[in-house]
């Protein structure tokens, strides 16, 4: 074949794709010869690239062809591989700097990487092939071809360099097969790469890190597995000098001052299996690693000198020695190794005694009953020892009640119990009641519709221009602390807006600098956020003659409160001022109905040119001092009067208000209408259900999205067809209607909040204003409580179980309440169980009241117990216990005992627990006089006016 | 950013039971020190917390800048301090005297260095080993061994070093907030919660009977602490712990919060910044008496009386200086912010150490001084209003309003508009009292005014 033929036919392979007959045709070839073929081959694979990116861009028929032009192009850069040199390749760039040469060389990457290539390259020996096997070195993923041509005697074993053995731990290998099939083609491996890896500052550390792989590469199931570990553990014999060296190297990192990178060195030692003669070997740096600060490193020392104490591989000295510190470790499965370790080393050595009870003082007052039992009981045999009983004696206050118990020693005497008799008497001078000491009083219903009274502090309308301007730029600036500040900022701008002081323009300085900033950087839509209203309704102030926005629908809260910032816009607009009439008189957001009717005596009917003024003032109205407004306004003229004549009425009243407004009407209607129940702002009519919360758009709907191609390049994902899609467009739709204000909103509606609980983004937010003990707590309320309390963020599972705590304290929920609660399944499905255990353990320690309260809780639930995972079960009947010790007395309804007994009839550790619960007499007083005294006193407080808000 | 050379003497090693710590410093006296740890796994892992501090960042997590903690020797006790790269963390370990024997020491300040290879080593030690402290060069085989310096050159960020300063003064005037004993402290080190969001709200420290609790519920006179997760360090100690103190200054809001965590001959420090978002550097607490040029220079001029004392004696400083304790606490804040005394809340005194690294760069590190010293007079207009003085004070293209009204001050920029008067005055503020006070020859008299709630350093008269 002469060379025209040659080119001709080997252009034809690659255009057939057949990468065989490339490394056929080129194997007889000399360097002049692929040399002379080189340019034509390189065109064809430069044409076959710019087809390549044409086609990934086509979305027409054309696109048909792109996998067999994928195939060709794969086919010609192998054949350049043959015919070419370092000097004609493509060079290696940047995909930053040269992003369609990047592409251009890794297609020959591609082709190196090949079997193909490796067999075409080792057929040809290059002159060049030096140089090119260091730019295999520069670049990492051909790290395994350099391993190749070492092997097969191409090129000297480059251990020396650092590049080889710096990439070898992540690229010999892709799997664990993989890696034992190269240990056992090349035994040099480990006798000489490793060991210079390990030689090398961080080499150990560089083998760790890199065992753990996962299969992402090849795709879905996502599995983890480890390669090194397992390949290395298997392998190599014990005694091997490589296998002592990395176990020795493990150890000691392991012991060092050591992180985050913990458990990568914990998991490789683990996997490489070390024998039981290896870690007794080593028995030293384990009962060191017991005290390590990362609790990983501490427990696995620790279950691991277990199994080297069963084989009586451990000094009882040692033991007692090293392990005070894990006693006290934060896992309760540590701490109480630790102490079965101890224990068994005082049965050997009973002359330890001593340091032992030293050593297990830390566990005597772990944060686990269960951890201070074990303790307890591991030393009780030797309380004749004065060493013991101190440790005991010291230990015992900050004891669980259960195991204080266990302690034949004397006890701290109890608190005195208070006079119930005289706080039952108390509390029926009051009218309270009536309550009787041995019964649980029945939960407190604050009511502040009908029951709020004055005394809140007064909200200070602004005075004059400086303060407005103040408080203005505290809105913009998002700086203000509550809804109130809203309030004054809108009432002092509809009150103050004409008055222009000489140096006005010296004094609003300040303010038009921020608006213009927000306005530069924000770009803020009317009705998209509170500061950008703001800033709107001030330019319209501080400039004139703007276009007015329109009208936002009255159907979420979001609406009125546009709709309250739009009156004040036009009220600036036309140049009128006034007080608003709907400016709360103190900080609970009420209008003292007196005030009120001073207001309207001074607007008149003009007010009613602002009906939302108008209608939130009537739905403020306070509870006390109507009937003190209706006569201030009796004989005063106008429909504004009539119909806050008529929202003060206790019953409807004949007032003509045909020429109010309709929302003012409705308002009225709404303030006269018992019992009121639904979202205020809708006066009745139902809402619609809120979408569903989804905040992020599945993976899946990215995954079933079309790729559209733009007009003017690239490519749009249309996920228009998807239900998924909508759904997530409905919620943000939704959501930042509610994102609006939460606060501000609440506070136009004080008689009513229960529409706040309906919604998941307003209860978030509320969560904690039902710290405040004048809060109602409605079912929804309730519900979004014991939501927050099994949720997944920390922060948010403490602040609900903060608000259970003063929801128990102050009478707002009882035992029967909690009790029904804690039945509901989602409370107890998978991790949600044992964060209701810890949040339920937590507001018990709080106090006497709160400890027989959660019991009560615990005991009547206990039928719907038997579906709840074990580990859960376990707490959960721990803290019951712990309890019931503390109280004296056991569940005694039936069908909890008779729960509790088929729990016990089982050998588990439930079952234990569960007889141990079994065992408390069921005849104990059911309210103790603690909690009943602690209850009466917080109905006391609250008759007297002395409650203390939580926040 | 400023770029430091630590240029150590020889590397620290652990070797034979023998800690050999490298000094750098060139600010001062570079101390000595060799004595016995009486409980070497203590200090090991006091020695590991404050380093950890050191390499930790609380926010924002990424490459920490390594810095060296710094060593002060005094008075026969040790303090170890650090300061986290995030500026909101302090740590301050002090070994006392009942925790060091057959000690030999000098006074002086200096960076140690506690590299991977001794924090290893540290970690592996208990009480059953025996630790010989060894700071300097003087005497050592184990040191004349290992003689070979070397210099680390760390660039730190100027709200570093100013935080490390402000760090010491958020100190001052704190109060005790609550107390422990070693169970409760166990079990809240133990409970700590772990680190949320960024914007997650502060928590509240709330005594339970005999625990303390991190609750999200704000109670009455509870301190709330912004990211009890940055006290993780203490947790290794907590099985040494004597008891807990917390201290912070009395007021709403969340504050800077100081940690006593008291262990048998030693104390460790965690002082947490008020928010996890926000380091000390911001605080400003010193911003009124260092914007008086007086209290600056005689600050200065006080240096050189400071001794290497546990505690700093002012009556007896004030009276060498023939000042009163009033005046001396503002030039001991001056110097406090310059890095040249720290704070003990435990003895209730000022102590002198002297940052290696800040010396002559901590003065040019107060921007907002800076820029009030910068607006000129004819760009300051007052006028009297009824309890004090309105000034406009002109900036770019307009004027921020200032009220004065005795210690308080309010004006309409955006830095007031967010922080009032919690992390000290506005530039815009300081500019218009010291107009005030120039302008006012009854005002001239007196040091600047410290704005209302924040710790006081003004005169006493006693």
């Amino acid at each position: 074949m002469n060379g025209s033929d040659l080119e001709k036919r080997l252009l034809a392979v690659i255009d057939e794709a057949d990468e065989d007959a490339v490394v056929a045709l080129l194997a007889p070839l000399s360097e002049a010869d692929r040399l002379a073929l080189e340019p034509a081959v390189a065109a064809r694979a430069d044409e076959l690239h710019r087809l390549d990116r044409e086609l990934v861009y086509d979305f027409g028929p054309r696109r048909e062809g792109l996998l067999h032009v994928r195939g060709q192009l794969q086919t010609a850069h192998l054949a350049w591989a043959g015919v070419g040199s370092p000097a004609t390749w493509p060079p290696d760039v940047s995909i930053h700097d040269d992003n369609d040469g990047w592409y251009r060389r890794g297609h020959l990457t591609d082709a190196f990487l090949s079997d193909n290539g490796h067999r075409l390259l080792t057929e040809r020996r290059p002159p060049w092939l030096d140089q090119l096997v260091n730019s295999y070195l520069d670049y990492g993923p051909l790290w395994r071809q350099v391993w190749r041509l070492a092997v097969e005697g191409h090129i000297p074993r480059p251990t020396a360099d650092d590049r080889y053995l710096r990439e070898l731990p992540w690229f010999a290998a892709w799997s664990a097969e993989q890696l034992a099939e190269m240990v056992a083609r090349d035994p040099l491996l480990l006798e000489i790469d490793l060991p210079a890896l390990l030689d090398r500052p961080g080499g150990l550390g560089l083998l760790v890190n890199n065992d753990e792989r996962d299969n992402r590469i090849s795709g879905p199931p996502f599995v983890k597995f480890r390669m090194w570990s397992p390949v290395l553990g298997g392998v190599l014999a014990e005694g091997h000098p490589l296998r002592e060296r990395l176990l020795d190297g493990l150890f000691d990192a392991m012991g060092g001052d050591m992180g985050t990178e913990a458990p990568a060195y914990k998991q490789f030692l683990i996997q490489f299996k070390p024998t039981p003669a290896e870690l007794a070997a080593r028995r030293q740096r384990l009962l060191r690693l017991a005290g390590h600060r990362v609790p990983g490193l501490a427990g696995f020392a620790v279950q691991t000198l277990l199994t080297l104490d069963r084989a009586g591989r451990l000094d009882p000295a040692d033991i007692v020695g090293h392990l005070g510190a894990a006693t006290g470790a934060s896992s309760a499965g540590t701490a109480r190794g630790a102490i079965k370790l101890i224990g068994s080393a005082l049965r050997r050595r009973p002359g330890l005694l001593t340091p032992a009870a030293g050593a297990l003082a830390p566990a005597l007052t772990h944060t686990r009953p269960d951890v201070q039992q074990v303790a307890v009981e591991a030393l009780l045999p030797h309380l004749a020892d004065p060493a013991v009983r101190q440790a005991l004696t010291e230990a015992m206050p900050d004891m669980a009640p259960s195991v204080a118990a266990l302690v034949p020693l004397e006890k701290t005497p109890p608190e005195p119990v208070p006079d119930l008799a005289g706080l039952i008497a108390e509390a029926g001078a009051l009218g309270l009641g009536p309550f009787d000491a041995a019964t649980e009083p029945p939960a407190v219903v604050p009511r502040p519709r009908l029951d709020a009274r004055p005394g809140s502090a007064p909200v200070a309308p602004v005075g004059d221009f400086d303060e407005l301007i103040g408080v203005l730029l505290r809105v913009v600036d998002v700086t203000y602390e509550s809804a109130h500040d809203l309030e004054r900022a809108l009432d002092g701008l509809a009150a103050l807006h004409t008055s222009r002081p000489a140096d006005f323009g010296l004094r609003a300085g300040p303010l038009v600098d921020r608006v213009n900033r927000h306005f530069e950087s924000d770009e803020p839509q009317w009705g998209e956020q509170i500061s950008g209203d703001f800033c709107h309704l001030i330019a319209h102030w501080l400039d004139p003659g703007r276009e007015l926005p329109g009208d936002v629908p009255l159907e979420t809260p979001r609406g009125w409160l546009v709709g309250r910032l739009r009156e004040v816009l036009v009220m600036t607009a036309g140049g009128v001022a006034g007080r608003l009439l709907a400016y709360p008189t103190d900080r609970e957001g009420w209008i003292d109905p007196v005030a009120l009717a001073e207001r309207v005596i001074t607007a008149g009917d003009r007010a009613l040119e602002r009906p939302l003024d108008v209608a939130i003032a009537i739905t403020r109205l306070a509870p006390w001092g109507r009937a003190e407004a209706r006569e201030r306004l009796a004989g005063t003229p106008g429909t504004l009067a009539a119909a806050v004549r008529a929202g003060c009425a206790p019953a409807p009243a004949d007032e003509d208000l045909s020429g109010a407004p309709e929302v003012v009407r409705r308002a009225v209607g709404w303030q006269l209408g018992q019992p009121h129940t639904g979202a205020p702002y809708l006066f009745g009519a139902p809402a619609d259900t809120p979408p569903a919360e989804l905040e992020v758009l599945p993976m899946s709907a990215y995954e079933q999205g079309r790729d559209v191609p733009m007009p003017g390049g690239g490519i749009f994902l249309d996920m228009t067809h998807l239900p998924e899609y909508h759904a997530w467009q409905a919620w943000h739709a939704f959501a930042g209607d509610a994102r609006y204000s939460t606060a501000w909103a609440s506070t136009l509606w004080p008689g009513d909040t229960g529409w706040i609980w309906d919604v998941g983004l307003h209860a978030r937010r509320a969560l904690p204003w039902l710290l405040d003990p004048e809060r109602p707590l409605p079912p929804a309320a309730f519900s979004r409580v014991l939501g927050e309390m099994i949720g997944d963020r920390t922060e948010r599972r403490a602040l609900a179980c903060d608000v259970l705590t003063e929801l128990l304290g102050d009478g707002r929920l009882t035992s029967a309440e909690l009790g029904a609660a804690l039945g509901a399944s989602r409370l107890w499905d998978g991790p949600s169980g044992y964060r209701t255990v810890e949040a339920l353990t937590r507001i018990a320690a709080v106090s006497a009241l709160h400890a027989t309260v959660v019991r009560r809780s615990l005991s009547w639930s206990v039928p719907a117990w038997c579906g709840i995972p074990p580990r859960a079960l376990c707490a959960l009947l721990t803290l019951l216990d712990q309890l019931c010790t503390t109280d004296g007395t056991g569940p005694a309804d039936t069908a909890a005992r008779a729960a509790l007994a088929r729990t016990a009839t089982g050998r588990g550790k439930a079952a234990g627990l569960a007889r141990r619960v079994l065992a408390h007499p069921s005849g104990g007083p059911d309210w103790p006089g603690p909690a009943a005294a602690a209850a009466l006193t917080a109905r006391l407080d609250r008759a007297r006016g002395n409650v203390v808000p939580g926040i | 950013m400023s770029e430091v050379v630590l240029a150590y003497d020889r590397p620290s090693r652990l070797d034979g039971g023998v800690l050999g710590l490298g000094r750098a410093g060139d600010s001062g006296p570079l101390p000595f020190f060799d004595g016995f740890a009486a409980r070497p796994g203590l200090v090991a892992a006091l020695l590991l917390a404050v380093a950890a501090v050191a390499r930790s960042r609380y926010f924002q997590p990424s490459a920490a800048r390594l810095l060296d903690p710094i060593l002060t020797s005094g008075d026969g006790r040790l303090r170890l301090e650090s300061f986290s790269s995030c500026c909101g963390v302090y740590a301050r370990a002090d070994l006392l005297p009942e925790a060091l024997t057959g000690t030999r020491a000098a006074p002086g300040t200096t960076n140690v260095d506690l590299n991977q290879d001794v924090r290893d080593a540290l970690s592996q030690l208990d009480d059953r080993d025996e630790l010989r402290l060894s700071v300097g060069a003087d005497g050592l085989t184990v040191v004349t061994r290992a003689t070979a310096a070397f210099e680390r050159k760390v660039t730190l960020p100027t709200r570093w070093i100013k935080g490390l300063g402000e760090a010491a003064l958020a100190q001052a005037g704190m109060q005790v907030a609550a107390t422990a004993g070693p169970a409760a402290t166990r079990r809240l080190l133990t409970g700590l919660p772990p680190a949320g969001p960024a914007s997650a709200p502060p928590w509240a420290l709330v005594a339970q009977g005999r625990e303390l609790r991190f609750r999200q519920a704000a109670t009455a006179r509870a301190p709330l602490v912004a990211g009890p997760f940055r006290l993780r360090e203490m947790r290794p100690l907590a099985r040494y712990a004597l008891g807990l103190t917390v201290w912070t200054r009395p007021g709403p809001g969340p504050r800077s919060t100081a940690f006593q965590l008291d262990l048998p001959g030693a104390r460790l420090w965690l002082v947490l910044s008020p928010d996890v978002t926000r380091g000390f550097s911001g605080e400003g607490q010193a911003l009124g008496v260092l914007a008086d040029p007086g209290t600056v220079a005689a600050a200065s001029a006080l240096r050189p009386a400071l001794a290497w004392t546990s505690r700093l004696d002012e009556t007896a400083l004030a009276a060498s200086a023939g000042v009163t304790t009033g005046r001396l606490r503002q030039m001991l804040a001056v110097l406090g912010s310059q890095g040249l005394v720290g704070y003990d809340l435990a003895e209730q005194a000022w102590f002198r150490r002297d940052l290696p690294f800040a010396a002559g760069r901590v003065p040019t590190l107060q921007p907002r001084v800076r820029r009030a010293a910068a607006i000129s007079a004819p760009d300051i207009t007052v006028q009297p209003i009824e309890g004090g003085h309105e000034v406009f004070v002109r900036g770019r293209g307009f004027a921020h309003r200032v009220a004065l009204a005795g210690g308080d001050a309010c004006c309409t920029c955006l830095w007031f508009s967010r922080h009032g008067d919690s992390r000290g005055p506005c530039r815009h503020v300081l500019a218009a009292r010291a107009h005030v006070a120039a302008t006012s020859s009854e005002a001239s008299a007196q040091p600047p005014a410290a704005p209302a709630g924040r710790p006081n350093y003004q005169e006493t008269g006693s």
